[in-house]
């Protein structure tokens, strides 16, 4: 199993804020063909890639982008989520620092496709180097003449600005975000209607992922046969890995979909468990991704293969977890965290979370009942079937699984008590 | 971080151009970067130009962690 290098080709190779180095090594040649072929034909060539988006949902960005050009009202809005907040996720770091020229071209392409003339990179403020980064950025941009009116000599005129998170996970769900830029406590919505049709300040906005548009100048630049090449049948292209926990070695890695299986990249890039013991269970898609046993872990590390093993790819952020450790600690932990976020918009996630929290820590001071993994159990699932947004949706997913797969890890601090 | 100074402050809305409902949550967050707490006379005057209520500025404000409504001193 190797790396397949296709938008982290550049990473360290140039000064960040070095434009001729970028554009001696291919850059801004996809802006320049973006701009010759017409808004219509860009989205015609990322629909026929394949493109489906870096930022957990998995929605094919193609569509979306004619969703949002195709609503009569403007002004419209593009907006770069740079939020990065999931458990285990760090991958978007690696371009916005290594590489940020290309997700700058990609945002200019992006906002060019769908007509937005404004446009916001908003990044997680835990991040303060690479805000500072793009601040710089986007002066050396305007001063080349890549952010302002007449970009390259055309009609098309944009503004990137560039924002600081403040510190709340679920400003990472889109329309949390879209409330935020509004000056507005962040909140999910109920969809529909999508952000496409009434987005930012109710007007047509496409949210995308920092890798799925890094991806955009990549295959306006390579074409999409080139593109197509890799990959797997319907998910094309390679993903950002971010690899943590009980690993020797923890990063980000990029490959191509398909390329290995769970174990393999596993043994291979994070060379095996911390402690050498055998690895006990695995997220695959971040943190509130489903634990697989290592019985599963034999599954290609395609969107396909993950859902077929139980679980999902989510953010590609892969938590190892070794023997030794409980599933109820795991749990523990996952709660801890989320048990915090809950933006309130939905009575489930709200008061579910919080419950769930409440009932874990309560098992693990050795105080629980078979009763209280029943509750646990139903409640995570009223969350996952009636919340707004995908967090509800979602963090009871781990839980829910170490339920499944480790029952004799919490009956084993239940009998103890 | 340094004392609040509404010269200071006027300096800030220069910087980014003037503040529009389409920068003003970038804007605020400059503003915390700059004294350690959004002021109430900043609140009143980006409500005034944004026509957004102080009401719904201090319920944004006050809903993340980052920002704070008032200088926080060390005891
Ligand atoms: C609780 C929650 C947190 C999220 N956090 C992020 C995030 O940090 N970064 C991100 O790109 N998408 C995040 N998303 C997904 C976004 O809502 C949205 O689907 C995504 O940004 C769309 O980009 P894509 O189409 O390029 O994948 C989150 C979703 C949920 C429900």
């Amino acid at each position: 199993m190797k790396e397949t290098k296709l938008l982290t080709r550049r990473v360290g190779k140039y000064e960040p804020l070095d434009l001729k180095g970028y554009e001696a090594d291919g850059g801004l040649v996809a802006l320049k063909r973006a701009l010759a072929m017409g808004p219509e034909s860009v989205i015609e060539e990322i629909k026929r890639a394949g493109l489906v988006g870096r930022g957990g949902a998995g929605f094919p960005t193609g569509p979306k982008w004619a969703m949002a050009a195709g609503e009569e009202q403007g002004p419209k809005y593009f907006i770069c989520n740079a939020e990065e907040g999931e458990l285990g996720t760090f991958k978007d770091k690696v371009l916005l620092d290594g590489d940020p020229w290309m997700v700058l071209e990609g945002i200019l392409i992006a906002a060019y496709a769908i007509g937005a003339k404004q446009t916001y990179i908003y990044i997680n403020g835990e991040y303060e180097q690479t805000i500072q980064l793009w601040e710089k950025l986007v002066v050396e941009a305007r001063k080349a003449g890549f952010l302002g009116d007449g970009i390259l000599g055309s009609k098309f005129s944009v503004n990137l600005q560039v924002v600081k998170g403040k510190g709340l996970y679920i400003t990472g769900e889109e329309f949390a975000l879209i409330s935020s830029l509004e000056t507005r406590r962040a909140a999910s919505r109920l969809k529909p209607p999508y952000p496409t049709q009434k987005g930012l300040f109710g007007r047509p906005t496409v949210v995308n992922n920092v890798e799925t548009i890094a991806n955009v100048p990549v295959i306006l630049a390579n074409g999409v046969e080139a593109y197509r090449k890799l990959g797997v049948e319907g998910e094309p292209g390679t993903r950002l890995f971010s690899l943590s926990g009980a690993v020797k070695e923890s990063g980000v890695y990029e490959l191509e979909v398909g390329s290995g299986t769970l174990t393999e990249f596993i043994d291979e890039f994070g060379r095996g468990t911390s402690s050498g013991r055998p690895v006990k269970a695995v997220q695959p898609g971040g943190g509130t991704s489903a634990l697989l046993a290592r019985a599963s872990l034999g599954c290609k590390l395609t969107t396909q293969a993950i859902r077929q093993a139980g679980s999902e790819i989510g953010t590609a952020g892969v938590i190892v977890y070794e023997e030794g450790s409980s599933a109820v600690d795991i749990v523990k932990g996952l709660l801890k965290f989320y048990g915090s976020e809950s933006c309130g918009r939905c009575a489930p996630c709200r008061i579910g979370v919080v419950r769930m929290r409440e009932i874990i820590e309560k098992v693990f001071q050795g105080e629980g009942t078979t009763e209280d993994l029943e509750q646990l159990r139903q409640i995570g699932k009223a969350c996952v079937a009636a919340s707004t947004c995908g967090m509800g949706q979602a963090f009871p997913l781990p839980v829910l699984s170490a339920l499944e797969l480790f029952p004799q890890d919490f009956e084993a601090v239940i009998e103890n008590r | 971080m340094q004392k609040f100074k509404m010269e200071t402050y006027q300096n800030l809305v220069k910087d980014v151009g003037g503040v529009t409902a389409e920068n003003l949550f970038m804007f605020l967050g400059k503003v915390q970067e700059a004294f350690g707490y959004v002021p109430r006379e900043v609140v009143r005057d980006v409500a005034a130009r944004t026509g957004f209520s102080e009401t719904r500025i201090y319920g944004a404000l006050t809903s993340y962690r980052d920002f704070k409504v008032r200088l926080e001193c060390d005891d």
